[in-house]
């Protein structure tokens, strides 16, 4: 159920398309399955490889970041070739941190200021449009981040440009797992499917039994909308993280005020944390913790995911 | 009559199962026990108990094999059985009834000699022969009916954690290693049915343990404290348990490695250990640029389906790769051929195409030189820095015995060799000595339906060198006798692991050296308190199995035969019998002194020849050179040593492969001046917060640029990686950068 978040442009493309020659795939397995965090990248990769067309299409395990990705899409596209069929991503990923997946080879994960502030500067130059033309698309297999429209946009943008038309991006609203499974007759069937989960961030950094429950129900009914029910019958995974922000704050004259919460809660620099994250100000509980100096600002959560199969991966980053 | 008719049967046997040795592989098989005598008899294996004990990274182990004769007549048996391939075989006994018979170690005709001259004057006798690293065989002469009779083995072998996990193998299956099924009676056969398995193990570590489990079969594991678990195995797999090679699994607390060294005292010096692992998680920038040159076997049984896997394992290799990276194919039969002699090619899609037409154009011929070809792909220019691996990929159906041993052996410390053998019929012994050269795993297909998840367990295993031109060199530490002599690039996936001798007292250090995807790093790896004592005597016989391994390998022919000259044949048994140690030129045998024809009951013990145990002095053997000293503008600023030096490499691995200490330099080039900050010369001008763009260093944008500002070539000559501060905006030239921006980008450089 893979939803279509943006598609701009695309038919407008279609014109001439029967003269073109076939375009190209690419995919890229950006990590590598650990012990502690179960098999996806090799399942992932067996499923795309048994999809590939070997003399055409190009299968990446190597690249860690979008910078070697892009790398290989410019050094593996001929100048005769068509632009790019579509480009696939590969990497675990949650609705609140986008992909893990570092920004460039030799940093750390990328979060939403650090896209936007590549582009911004021009440092991540979006491919050329004889690679990346408006029937190009690219597809991002990782967990939920369809319902991240704004990171969907940068992601478009990094590998685009600034031109609305060639941004088409496609990722999943649900939760992704690959697996193999072997058939009573030794042959493996490699597989890819969505389980669909609910999430919710109450403003409360530890919930107690009855909230929990009540969350719970909440989510189940949500649930079962999604999938079309009248009561969801499949088994669930239940999993919590807790969500913590903290500002320091030097000025001891902005703490003393009884509304000083609310109004450094406001402040730009922690709305702009919670927009990284896909937060809103009131999905945390906000408190000051008075120092010698100034005093810090605390906003806490307890993020509750409900869904189908094992929800692999982490949801925040610790 | 009766005993020259015995003779000649056991005679006629013992060469059907030498021939069927040196036979093509076959099909798993258990171990065996045949009787020899006028009719086969009831002679089960009755149990097999085994215990380990595995203290650190060393396990001991003490396999006890019973048997009960239910026969009615005197026989003779011959068991053959498998044991792990490392294994140092230091002691052997057999009881008979109440009597108990420790075997010693002499030369291999001698000991035969023996033990024919005991078995004909009737008395009770057990001979123990390597037939191969992994296969020995028993032989016990003069069993009496209703005897019981328990062989006990000893041996010890390392255990080198893959990933963060120990893997302890107990084989109960031979492989496919040892000839075809014999016309005998087995262990497996259906008339025993009471033969029990039994394992037990314990360990016992320095660091809490984590995680302790079989794959192979269910278990039962009890945690007396964090550092010790016991295992056993569950009730439900007494009935199958003996079927199946044994494995078991264990990680320490935090994906903790034991490394670092351990030292066991012997008179003046004595015998050490070196272990420095990976980090159990590997960041991309701590990986080296690799050149991978593939050695292709195009001989005529290569043809088809072998030929093909390879191109896919290249292909598959090249997606792995970065745009730093490179690689080359030599293709060999009679001669060999270089794709590109001069340098190696990027790993850009059309030079992947020209490999591989390269290899598809070839008409795959007659005999083969695996030798030349080695010399050819270790002659190509080498790129500094630059983790160079040779892949051979054969059939294994070549001439490659001692001297490609040798000679892949002398560039231990140059290339990393890697054997991946193809085809239907694999030439193992090749592969794995190809493999044992370079210090790594053998990989194996035989099976086309795995061929792609064999090649991605050998790309796993290749393309992450973390530690390259690595070089030892002890500090205030007499060592010698290094084994190996020159040391491999530290893999994600393997260890560096060397065994030595010292002289004087056990201090001082190993000082490691080499070049890491962050720059240079060094570290010393030194023992603590814990890691030096008298319990370890496994360490010499460890050092003394690894030597004789390697002279085994270096005189060998193709595979594990003896058949050609053997130049090192006296300096293996002499080492086999100072060191007690079973080898393929010497034998336990054990002899009750009793004729058993007077059904005497009393133990007999007869102690091991006394022979010394130290080797003849040689010289110390000087260890690599160290690391050329800085340019004249770098400085220490290191602590504790010029280094500054982590005490023990785990620690600085652990986290990730980071230089080591402070070394640090200036560059003043015209009126910028450069410090070099994480292998990074570093325009003093510049500032985190400043727009950052990243060029490639081979990339014709920057061509362009040094084109129209001449003048800042000095600067990116700085080295591999340099940020150059251009009005506000800062510029990073890095082999991982980007190889274009929009010219209006470049422009607003040039500009300034």
């Amino acid at each position: 159920m893979t939803r279509i978040l943006l598609a701009l442009g695309l038919l407008a493309a279609l014109t001439g398309a029967a003269a073109e020659p076939s375009r190209r795939d690419a995919v890229f397995i950006l990590g590598e399955d650990t012990a502690d965090a179960g098999s996806f990248y090799a399942p992932a990769t067996a499923y795309y490889k048994e999809r590939m067309r070997s003399d055409t299409d190009l299968l990446v395990v190597g690249a860690r970041s979008l910078q070697e990705a892009r790398e290989w899409l410019v050094r593996s596209h001929k100048s005769d070739d068509p632009p790019w069929g579509r480009i696939i991503l590969v990497a675990h990923g949650s609705p609140w941190v986008g992909l893990a997946v570092p920004l460039y080879a030799d940093g750390t994960r990328a979060d939403l200021p650090d896209l936007e502030r590549a582009l911004q500067r021009g440092e991540f130059p979006a491919l050329p449009r004889s690679m990346f033309d408006t029937r190009t698309r690219l597809l991002i297999e990782s967990c939920g981040v369809g319902r991240r429209v704004d990171l969907l946009d940068l992601y478009a943008r990094l590998f685009g440009g600034a031109d609305a038309n060639r941004r088409v991006v496609e990722a999943s609203y649900n939760w992704i797992e690959f697996g193999q499974t072997v058939d009573a007759d030794g042959g493996a069937r490699n597989w890819r499917s969505e389980r669909l989960f609910e999430a919710q961030v109450a403003p409360r950094a530890e919930l107690d039994a009855t909230r929990e429950e009540r969350i719970r129900k909440q989510l189940t009914a949500r649930l079962s909308e999604a999938a079309g029910e009248t009561s969801f019958a499949g088994e669930l995974t239940w999993r919590t993280a807790p969500v913590r922000i903290e500002l320091a704050i030097t000025d001891n004259t902005a703490c003393r005020s009884d509304r000083a919460v609310r109004r450094l809660s406001s402040h730009a620099s922690v709305i702009d944390k919670l927009r990284a994250y896909g937060l809103d100000r009131g999905d945390l509980a906000w408190h000051v913790d008075a120092a010698t100096s100034g005093c810090t600002l605390v906003g806490q959560g307890t993020l509750a995911v409900l869904g189908q199969g094992s929800l692999l991966g982490e949801l925040l980053p610790e | 009559m009766r005993g020259l008719l015995r003779s000649f049967i056991v005679f006629g046997l013992l060469l059907f199962v030498l021939q069927a040795a040196a036979s093509a592989p076959q099909n798993t098989q258990a171990p065996y026990l045949t009787v020899v005598g006028e009719k086969v008899e009831h002679l089960p294996l009755a149990s097999t108990q085994v215990d380990v004990l595995i203290a650190g990274v060393i396990a001991d182990v003490t396999v006890k094999q019973v048997y009960e004769n239910r026969g009615n007549v005197p026989i003779e048996a011959l068991y053959v059985f498998p044991g792990s391939p490392r294994a140092a075989v230091y002691g052997l006994t057999m009881r008979v009834g109440d009597r108990l018979i420790t075997a010693k170690i002499a030369e291999k005709e001698e000991a035969r000699e023996t033990y024919e001259a005991a078995r004909a004057e009737g008395k009770t006798a057990s001979l123990l022969e390597q037939l191969d690293p992994s296969i020995f065989r028993m032989n016990v002469a003069n069993v009496l009916p209703g005897d019981r009779i328990e062989v006990v083995l000893k041996y010890t072998e390392l255990l080198v954690p893959d990933r963060g996990t120990y893997e302890f193998v107990f084989p109960n299956t031979m492989g496919s290693r040892y000839g075809e099924t014999l016309p005998v009676k087995t262990s497996s056969d259906s008339e025993v049915v009471d033969y029990a398995f039994s394992i037990h193990a314990r360990i016992r570590s320095a660091i809490p343990l984590q995680d302790v489990s079989s794959p192979s079969h269910a278990v039962d594991v009890s945690y007396p404290n964090t550092m010790e678990a016991d295992i056993n195995l569950s009730e439900a797999e007494f009935q199958r348990a003996g079927a199946a090679d044994y494995v078991l699994h264990y990680t320490l607390a935090g994906d903790a490695i034991q490394t670092g060294m351990l030292m066991y005292p012997a008179g003046d010096g004595g015998y050490f250990l070196m272990m420095a692992q990976p980090p159990t998680r590997v960041s991309a920038n701590a990986v080296t640029a690799r050149e991978f040159i593939f050695v292709i076997d195009v001989s005529g049984s290569m043809n088809g389906q072998p030929l093909d896997v390879s191109k896919r394992l290249i292909r598959d290799l090249f997606t792995s790769l970065r745009w730093t990276d490179r690689f080359n194919i030599v293709l060999f039969e009679h001669g060999s051929r270089v794709l590109s002699p001069k340098r190696s090619l990027t790993a850009s899609p059309d030079n992947l195409d020209r490999v591989l037409n390269a290899v598809s154009s070839e008409n795959a011929g007659g005999g083969t030189n695996l030798v030349a070809a080695l010399e050819t792909a270790y002659a190509l220019p080498e790129e500094p820095g630059m983790a160079r691996s040779v892949i051979v990929i054969t059939d294994g159906q070549i001439a490659a015995g001692g001297e490609a041993f040798a000679v892949a052996r002398s560039q231990l410390g140059r290339a990393n060799t890697f054997a991946f053998g193809v085809g239907g019929n694999v030439n193992r012994p090749v592969i794995e000595l190809l493999a044992r050269a370079g210090n790594g795993e053998p990989f194996i297909l035989e099976n086309f339906n795995e061929s792609d998840a064999v090649a991605e367990r050998l790309r796993s295993y290749i393309d992450r060198p973390l530690l390259t031109n690595v070089s030892l060199r002890p500090e205030d530490l007499e060592a010698y006798d290094l084994e190996p002599s020159q040391v491999a690039d530290l893999l994600a996936e393997r260890p560096i692991i060397v065994v030595g001798r010292y002289r004087g007292p056990a201090q001082g250090a190993m000082l490691v050296s080499g070049v890491s995807g962050n720059g240079p790093y060094q570290a010393a790896v030194s023992p603590d308190a814990n890691s030096i004592s008298p319990q370890l005597s496994a360490l010499r016989l460890l050092w003394a199995r690894t030597r004789m391994q390697r002279l085994l390998d270096e005189q060998s022919s193709p595979g594990w035969g003896y058949s050609g000259g053997e130049p090192n044949a006296a300096e293996i048994t002499e080492l086999s019998l100072a060191y007690g140690l079973l080898s393929p030129y010497t034998s336990f045998v054990a002899v009750d002194e009793v004729v058993r024809a007077d059904q005497a009951a009393r133990s007999v013990q007869q102690p091991a020849i006394s022979k010394t145990l130290e080797s003849p002095e040689e010289p110390p053997l000087v260890a690599a050179s160290p690391p050329p000293p800085p340019a004249p503008s770098y400085r220490s600023a290191g602590t504790g040593s010029a280094f500054g030096l982590t005490r023990t490499i785990g620690a600085a691995l652990g986290a990730s492969l980071v230089p080591s200490g402070s070394v640090t330099a200036v560059h003043t080039i015209g009126k910028r001046t450069f410090e070099l900050r994480d292998a990074t010369w570093t325009d003093l001008s510049y500032r985190d917060d400043m727009t950052l763009l990243r060029l490639r260093a081979d990339s014709t944008a920057l061509a362009r640029l040094l084109e129209a500002r001449p003048e800042w070539a000095a600067a990116v000559a700085l080295g591999t990686r340099v940020i150059i501060v251009i009005g506000d905006v800062a510029l990073l030239i890095a082999p991982e950068g980007f190889s274009d921006y929009p010219e209006a980008t470049l422009q607003s450089l040039l500009r300034g």
